[in-house]
């Protein structure tokens, strides 16, 4: 029986690799049907900003490997509303790119419950 | 109640790597659980490196967890594409892309992401330490 799992991205895309490697772990676990959904926190949302352009310091859009995460099956993605909030980004401007990408924002108060519905949660 | 673990930091990098292995240590000594696996991945994977020379004071990390693999039946899984990057290759790999050596020490398997879904899958309790 597969175990609901959460993986948790909290790193600002370029600065720190362990971004990349949650992105990863997220396409695992799709690639290999589990349920999985994945969350997108702290410095993590700066993750999900259309229009990076990241080939200018040699590296590859983030954006592009989330843009792909529905064709493997999660087709709703979650941000923290508080973390959006702090750093100035309104949700509605997430779901660029084609086709749009659904994101549901959670609230300080739906966000332990949310967490709390999973057996496995991995942070990255 | 099986434990696994997940690994995310180096020896030198990050304090993750020790705690992780008083955790693991604690885990199979305890006689009521069981250590399934531990899964290295990202600067993790620097744990599973079977060259480097450690001061006389100080343990050998690779060594220690594969001693405790070995006491314990848990398995040991570096993330290939972390260990491969980082050049941790076990006699396969290192035969394969014609490296000079293998260097990553025997009792560490490398293995890909899919091997800690399926950790996920087989515990009760995944644990990251990073």
């Amino acid at each position: 029986m597969s175990k609901k799992i959460l993986i948790i991205c909290r790193r600002a895309p370029y600065g720190n690799p362990l971004a990349r490697a949650g992105l990863d772990a997220v396409l695992a676990a799709a690639a290999f049907e589990q349920d999985a959904n994945v969350l997108f926190m702290d410095d993590g949302v700066w993750q999900l900003l259309p229009g990076q352009a990241p080939d200018a310091i040699g590296r590859k859009s983030l954006r592009a490997i989330i843009q792909s995460l529905p064709l493997y099956g999660i087709e709703t993605l979650h941000a923290d509303g508080a973390s959006l909030a702090a750093r100035g980004i309104a949700a509605k401007e997430l779901a660029g790119g084609e086709p749009p990408l659904r994101i549901e924002t959670l609230s300080a108060t739906a966000l332990p419950s949310f967490i709390q519905g999973h057996r496995h949660i991995i942070s990255f | 109640m099986k434990f696994s673990l997940l690994v995310l930091g180096s020896p030198w990098g990050a304090q993750c790597a020790d705690t992780a292995f008083g955790f693991a240590q604690a885990v199979a000594r305890s006689g009521a659980y069981e250590l399934q696996q531990v899964f290295f991945f990202h600067e993790g994977a620097y744990n599973g490196g079977g060259l480097a020379v450690l001061p006389a004071d100080e343990a050998d990390r690779a060594q220690r967890w594969a001693e405790l693999a070995k006491e314990c039946g848990a398995e040991l899984a570096l993330c290939i594409a972390s260990a491969l990057r980082r050049g941790l290759l076990d006699e396969a790999e290192a035969a394969r892309h014609e490296r000079a050596a293998a260097t990553a020490l025997p009792g560490f398997q490398l293995a890909g992401l899919g091997q800690l879904v399926d950790a996920c899958a087989r515990c009760d309790r995944l644990v990251t330490f990073g």
